[in-house]
């Protein structure tokens, strides 16, 4: 490409978008947003959709004095590898136990930018999809505050919203993907940055003789990252996605006085979870 | 003043053109200006001579948008003005923004394709059409208008680091759409 050709080029556009980028180039600037309070967050709720005015009314915002995060999405590298920790349940002892597991055919890795602390967050569903909740069958409570994770179950199978925050990943830590990922958009929600796509999870039958001995179980996966304050929240499952958007433009969140901070993690690495199981 | 009238005073010969168009899009041509020039004085030069230039072009010239037509004078007597300052060294605080897309792009092309600006302006006016409108604006106004990262940080009330990415991942989409296009 010679030079000079995409400057010609952008002047040689209509008139269209060059008058729509005028629109903002004559607004006022919002300048006031620096007048937020430096200290500790006071609580307030709000719900994602409306979090970016509300903020901007209420004048708080944890992330003042922190700065701002930001989401990255990319390919993994064919050869990559990622050791995480895994969580399980051991069910003779009836005890939770851990382990590190190396993890290669990565697909996809999301890594997050931003100062080494924020403060937590409670989140509560505005919009509750018909549910099926079979009675000890869900953690967390689809009716009232949580702290970092609910799964509950649907008609449609069921969804898991699981919060993270930016200093969690440290400086090399990541969300990351084994299946193949499709119908992949990003977008943004007023301070949210979204990253949304599916899966298709495929279950083994091992232990039975019968046709088909697997089949495919399509997931659905809504990521949204709130940039000032730093929190992410993940919203899986076997729903579709309307739904997931759904949930997620309706949820309330309140901030708490909890300080979340890198050094309170020794996990960086996390696989994101399906639907329920 | 409705633009029509301005542009009617133009074909008038009368010198009030001027001045109304001035008033009216006189600070906007200004501001875009400074953004690609940093210097208040050139940018008003530049200002300036596009009123002149606008006198010459209309008539015969009946733009459909003079607020389009004005400020785009403007805009390329300022980069104008910024290569000729920059080439011989006489102003050098960097690159202006068109710069930083037409090098990115740049990087990626294969000598043996030489587009021409017609068919990039189509197919980058193509790709613009399937952005949401907030990354359009984003687009237009650093690379057509040269607009500073922070003042668009500070216009949609984001930060800069955001707009940075934002601008990142437009000028990545471009780059796989025109690479689908065969442009680059």
């Amino acid at each position: 490409m010679r030079r000079g050709v995409v400057s010609e080029a952008m002047d040689k556009m209509s008139d269209k978008y060059k008058l729509e980028a005028l629109e903002l180039l004559n607004q006022a600037e919002i300048s006031e947003i620096t007048n937020m309070k430096n200290g500790k967050s006071t609580r307030k709720i709000i719900t994602v959709g409306l979090a970016a005015s509300l903020t901007l009314a209420l004048g708080v915002s944890v992330a003042a004095a922190n700065g701002v995060f930001s989401m990255n999405v990319r390919e993994a590298d064919p050869s990559e590898t990622i050791t995480h920790i895994v969580q399980d349940y051991d069910e003779e002892s009836d005890t939770i136990y851990e382990y590190e597991e190396t993890v290669s055919d990565i697909e996809n890795i999301i890594t997050f930018e931003g100062p080494d602390s924020c403060y937590g967050i409670e989140f509560k569903l505005g919009y509750v999809p018909e549910v099926n909740i079979a009675p000890g069958g869900e953690f967390g409570d689809p009716y009232g505050w949580n702290s970092s994770f609910l799964q509950f179950e649907t008609n449609n199978g069921g969804v898991n919203i699981t919060v993270y925050y930016d200093p969690q990943f440290g400086e090399n830590g990541c969300l990351f993907f084994n299946d193949s990922l499709y119908d992949i958009e990003e977008s943004v929600m007023g301070e949210y940055d979204v990253y949304q796509f599916s899966d298709t999870y495929i279950v083994e039958f091992e232990d039975f003789d019968e046709n088909p001995d697997h089949y495919d179980t399509y997931y659905t996966h809504y990521i949204i990252m709130h940039h000032p304050d730093g929190y992410i929240i993940v919203f899986s499952g076997s729903e579709d996605m309307d739904v997931l958007k759904q949930i997620a433009e309706n949820l309330e969140i309140q901030h708490t006085d909890v300080v979340v901070e890198t050094e309170d993690f020794s996990n960086h690495n996390f696989s994101v979870i399906r639907g329920l199981g | 003043m409705e633009d029509e009238m301005i542009i009617n005073l133009f074909c008038e010969r009368s010198e009030q053109a001027i001045r109304e168009l001035s008033n009216k899009y006189g600070s906007l041509a200004q501001g875009v200006c400074e953004n690609i020039l940093r210097n208040s004085f050139d940018a008003e030069e530049c200002v300036n001579d596009s009123l002149f230039t606008t006198w010459l072009a209309i008539p015969p010239r009946r733009p459909t948008s003079l607020k389009a037509y004005f400020v785009g004078i403007a805009r390329n007597k300022a980069i104008d003005r910024f290569r000729y300052n920059t080439s011989a060294r006489r102003d050098t605080f960097g690159d202006v923004a068109i710069d930083e897309l037409e090098e990115y792009l740049q990087s990626y092309s294969s000598t043996e394709k030489e587009c021409e600006a017609e068919e990039l302006s189509l197919a980058i006016e193509n790709f613009l059409g399937t952005l949401k409108k907030e990354d359009r604006t984003l687009f237009m106004c650093r690379y057509y208008y040269s607009t500073t990262v922070l003042d668009l940080a500070n216009k949609m009330n984001k930060s800069e680091k955001y707009i940075n990415l934002r601008l990142f991942r437009i000028r990545e989409k471009l780059r796989k759409y025109l690479i689908k296009e065969e442009l680059i």
